[in-house]
C-alpha cells in the first residue's frame, strides 16, 4: 500500500450541469487487481478517462508512478467498453500498430505477437483481416493491443462486458496472471459478482461519488459479521425487538437481519430458534452488489452529509 | 514526435497500397490526356463534315449567287463546307416554305434555313431557323460566312468583282507566341485554355479527394471506437495532425505518380502534339506554385473536414458540415473557367488571394497570364495562415467531437467548444 501505482487526488469532472465525477480520490496499490465498481452512468468511465489524459479534469491531479523515460502512457495499457479495431487490416498489422503507438519497436513486437497469438490460438489467424475473426477471436486481439508492450498498469472499461463465458474464464486467468507478474490491474464492471472474484481492493461509485474504497478482505470483515438470514415460520415484529437487531427486510418467509456491531450472534441465533419454526439460518456474507446498495442507499438518506464526508 | 509518424505511416500505407489508387494512377492521365486532344478530335471532324443549309429571300433575288459564295473555300476561318439551297420566293408562299424546309430540318435533311427580307440590306438582321440551336460553332461560322456573302453582294453594287471581293474580305490568321523568361514559343489557344482547366481541375480533384479521405478515416476510427485507444496513446492534435499530414503525403505520392506517368506517355511520344502546349504553361515557376498552392490547398481543406469527420457519425450525417466545402471548391473552379476568358479581371484577381478560393484561381492566372511573383506569394502566406487557423479551430472542435458519440450536433453547440473548448 505504501507504493501506489496511481494516485489519483480529488478529481471533478463536470459536464454542464451533470457533475460526473465529484472530488474523487483513489490510491491503487502497485501489483494489485483494483476494481472500480458502480452501476451505469456512475461516472467510472469518466474517472478512467481522465486517469488515462483522454480528457481533463476540472479539478484535482492524477498521478502516475509508472518508470519514468519515454512517455507515461507508454507504461499503460486500455482497453476501453466500447472495443474497435481495424477492420480491413490484418491481425498482425493492427497488433503491430498499436505496439508502435507504445513505442515498441518492430524487432520486439513480432515474438512478443507470435508468442501471444500461439498462446491464445489465434497464429493461424495472422495474416487474416481482422473483419474475418468471430466476436470472441476479436476481443482476444483486442486485449493483446493493451498488453504487448508490457505495462505496468492496465486499465480495463468494463472488461467483462461483451464476452462469452468461455472467454471471461481466459481474461480472469490472464488478470491474474499479469498480477503474478507485477502488472497492476485497474479495472471498472458494473457486475459485482465478477469484481469480487479477482479483485484484491475496491471502490465504489456512486453518481461521481466513492461511496466505499477498502481492500476485499475489510469490506467482507467489515460487512460481513453483521447479516443474519432466516427462514421460516417467524412472527416479523418480534425478530426487529431482539436485542442487537437493527433493521429487518422480510419477504414473506425469509428474513434478513442486520445486526449491530455488538449483537451476540449466538445467543441471537438460540433466541430466534425459540421464536417458531425455523427452515434455514446463516450468518451471511453479503456480496458487493448487497454491500454497495446499503452504502448508496445510507448515502441516499443523508446525502449532504455524505458528500460532505466523503473525501475527508 | 515518433507516435505522431505512427499515424502518419498507417494513413500513407493504408491509401497507396490500395488497388483504386493503382488504378487512378493509370486512369487520370489518360483521361487529361484525352481531354487535351479532344479540341483535335472536334476541330478536324467538323473539317470535314457538310452543312446542308437553305437561304429563302423574299420579294427580292439579290443573293440569287449565294451558294457560290458561301460554298467556296474563300477564307482560312472556314471551319464548315456548305450545301445551300437558294430560293427567291413571293410572300404569298413563304409560309409554305417554312413548313416544308421546317420538316426537313427535323427529318435531319437540313442544319438550318435563313429567311432574307428586303429589310436586311437596311436593318442588317435575319431569322435563322434550325432544329438544335446550341452549336456555338456552326453559328459562328455560318454567321461569319453569311456576313461575308452579304458584303460581297454589297461590294458588287460598287462594281467590285466577286473574286476581289472574296480577297479584300479574307481574314487574318493569328499565330499565338507566347513571350516567356526564356524568349517566345509557338502556342495555341485552346490546348492551353484545356492545359489550364486539366491543372485546376486536377489540383481540386486531388485535394478533395484526399481532404474525404482524411474525414472519412476520422469517422471510421470514431464508429468503430478505436478512437479511444488511439487517444490514450496521442493527443487528439497529434491523431488529427497525423491524419492531415499522412493523407497529405499520400496525395503527393498520387501527384508525383501521376507526373511520372503523364511523362511516361510523353515520353512515348503519344501527345507530342500537344507536348508543345503542356512545355509551355509546364514552367519551372509554375510546377513550384502548383506545388505550394495544392499543399496549402489541401491543408486548409483536410483540416475543415477533419473536423467534420470528429463530430459526425456516418457520412451521411455529415453532408451539411460538408456541404460547404463543396460547394467553394465547385465555385473556385466555375470563376476560374469563366475567368479564362479574361484572367486579370478585377474579380479573378481579388478572388486569386480569398481562401478557399484562391488556389484554383491562382492557378488558373499563373498558367494563363503573367502574374507578378508577389501575387502568388501573398496569396500562398494568406492560404497558409487560413490554414493555420483552420487547424486551430478543428483542433478545438477535434478534441471533443471525437469522444461524442451517438449525439446529433448543433452549430451553436460547436461554437460553444470553440469558445471554451
Amino acid at each position: 500500500m505504501s507504493d501506489p501505482v496511481l494516485v489519483v487526488d480529488r478529481i471533478t469532472k463536470r459536464f454542464g450541469h451533470l457533475t460526473a465525477v465529484n472530488e474523487l480520490s483513489l490510491s491503487v496499490p502497485r501489483g494489485s487487481v483494483y476494481g472500480m465498481i458502480g452501476p451505469n452512468g456512475a461516472g467510472k468511465t469518466t474517472t478512467i478517462r481522465m486517469i488515462l489524459d483522454i480528457i481533463g479534469p476540472d479539478s484535482g491531479t492524477v498521478t502516475l508512478n509508472v518508470a519514468t523515460g519515454g512517455d507515461r502512457s507508454d507504461r499503460i495499457g486500455y482497453m476501453p467498453e466500447e472495443r474497435g479495431l481495424y477492420r480491413k487490416m490484418t491481425v498482425e498489422q493492427n497488433l503491430l500498430f498499436f505496439a508502435s503507438l507504445k513505442s515498441v519497436p518492430n524487432a520486439e513486437a513480432h515474438p512478443r505477437i507470435d508468442r501471444w497469438l500461439k498462446r491464445l490460438d489465434l497464429s493461424d489467424w495472422k495474416k487474416r483481416p481482422v473483419e474475418e475473426l468471430s466476436k470472441g477471436m476479436q476481443q482476444k486481439v483486442q486485449f493483446l493491443t493493451t498488453i504487448l508492450h508490457e505495462p505496468e498498469l492496465l486499465v480495463l472499461d468494463e472488461l467483462f462486458s461483451g464476452l462469452d463465458p468461455v472467454n471471461t474464464e481466459i481474461m480472469k486467468d490472464l488478470l491474474l496472471e499479469m498480477r503474478l507478474h507485477g502488472t497492476t490491474v485497474l479495472f471498472s464492471t458494473h457486475v459485482m459478482e465478477q469484481a469480487e472474484k479477482v479483485c484484491d481492493a475496491i471502490c465504489m461509485i456512486d453518481h461521481g461519488n466513492k461511496v466505499l474504497d477498502a481492500t476485499l478482505d475489510d469490506i467482507r470483515s467489515e460487512f460481513g459479521r453483521n447479516a443474519l438470514l432466516v427462514e421460516g415460520d417467524l412472527p416479523a415484529a418480534s425478530l426487529k425487538t431482539l436485542p442487537g437487531v437493527e433493521s429487518v427486510r422480510s419477504d414473506r418467509r425469509r428474513f434478513e437481519l442486520t445486526l449491530g456491531s455488538t449483537a451476540d450472534v449466538h445467543e441471537l441465533m438460540s433466541t430466534i430458534v425459540g421464536l417458531g419454526y425455523v427452515e434455514r439460518m446463516e450468518r451471511q456474507r453479503p456480496s458487493l452488489h448487497h454491500i454497495f446498495l446499503e452504502v448508496a442507499g445510507y448515502k441516499g438518506d443523508t446525502l449532504a452529509q455524505a458528500e460532505a464526508g466523503d473525501d475527508t | 514526435m515518433s507516435k505522431l509518424w505512427v499515424i502518419i505511416k498507417r494513413e500513407v500505407r493504408i491509401s497507396v497500397w490500395t488497388r483504386s489508387f493503382l488504378i487512378g494512377v493509370f486512369t487520370l492521365p489518360i483521361l487529361l490526356i484525352g481531354m487535351m486532344f479532344l479540341p483535335r478530335i472536334i476541330k478536324s471532324s467538323s473539317e470535314t463534315e457538310v452543312s446542308h443549309i437553305a437561304i429563302a429571300e423574299v420579294n427580292d433575288d439579290r443573293l440569287r449567287s449565294i451558294d457560290n459564295l458561301l460554298s467556296s473555300d474563300t477564307t482560312s476561318t472556314v471551319t464548315a463546307r456548305w450545301d445551300v439551297e437558294y430560293r427567291s420566293v413571293a410572300r404569298p408562299s413563304l409560309d409554305s416554305v417554312i413548313v416544308q424546309w421546317s420538316e426537313s430540318a427535323l427529318a435531319g435533311d437540313l442544319d438550318a434555313f435563313i429567311i432574307v427580307d428586303t429589310t436586311m440590306w437596311t436593318a442588317n438582321e435575319v431569322t435563322f431557323y434550325a432544329e438544335n440551336i446550341t452549336r456555338p460553332r456552326f453559328f459562328r461560322a455560318l454567321k461569319s460566312e453569311f456576313t461575308a456573302a452579304v458584303v460581297a453582294v454589297r461590294l458588287a453594287g460598287y462594281g467590285v468583282l466577286a473574286d476581289s471581293a472574296q480577297q479584300l474580305l479574307a481574314d487574318i490568321e493569328m499565330t499565338p507566341q507566347r513571350i516567356g523568361d526564356e524568349g517566345t514559343e509557338a502556342t495555341d489557344f485552346v490546348s492551353d485554355f484545356l492545359a489550364t482547366i486539366a491543372f485546376v481541375v486536377l489540383l481540386l480533384m486531388t485535394v478533395l479527394a484526399f481532404g474525404f479521405q482524411v474525414m472519412r478515416n476520422v469517422i471510421e476510427e470514431k464508429s468503430s471506437r478505436i478512437v479511444e485507444v488511439l487517444l490514450s496513446s496521442v493527443s487528439p492534435f497529434q491523431l488529427m495532425m497525423g491524419k492531415v499530414v499522412g493523407q497529405g503525403i499520400a496525395a503527393i505520392i498520387q501527384l508525383v505518380a501521376w507526373i511520372v506517368v503523364g511523362g511516361l506517355f510523353m515520353g512515348v511520344g503519344v501527345i507530342s502534339a500537344t507536348a508543345g502546349s503542356l512545355t509551355g504553361i509546364l514552367r519551372s515557376d509554375f510546377v513550384l506554385w502548383f506545388g505550394v498552392f495544392f499543399v496549402l490547398g489541401y491543408f486548409f481543406f483536410s483540416a475543415w473536414l477533419s473536423w467534420v469527420g470528429a463530430v459526425v457519425t456516418s457520412e451521411q450525417e455529415a453532408q451539411p458540415f460538408m456541404t460547404p466545402a463543396i460547394m467553394l471548391m465547385s465555385a473556385s473552379f466555375l470563376v476560374s473557367v469563366i475567368s479564362l476568358e479574361n484572367p486579370d479581371s478585377v474579380w479573378a484577381q481579388v478572388l486569386s488571394f480569398i481562401p478557399p478560393m484562391s488556389p484554383a484561381l491562382m492557378i488558373m492566372r499563373l498558367s494563363f497570364s503573367s502574374v507578378p511573383a508577389w501575387q502568388p506569394l501573398l496569396s500562398a502566406i494568406i492560404l497558409g495562415l487560413a490554414g493555420v487557423g483552420m487547424t486551430w479551430v478543428s483542433a478545438r472542435i477535434f478534441r471533443v467531437g471525437i469522444l461524442l458519440m451517438g449525439k446529433r450536433l448543433t452549430v451553436p453547440e460547436i461554437y460553444r467548444w470553440l469558445r471554451h473548448g
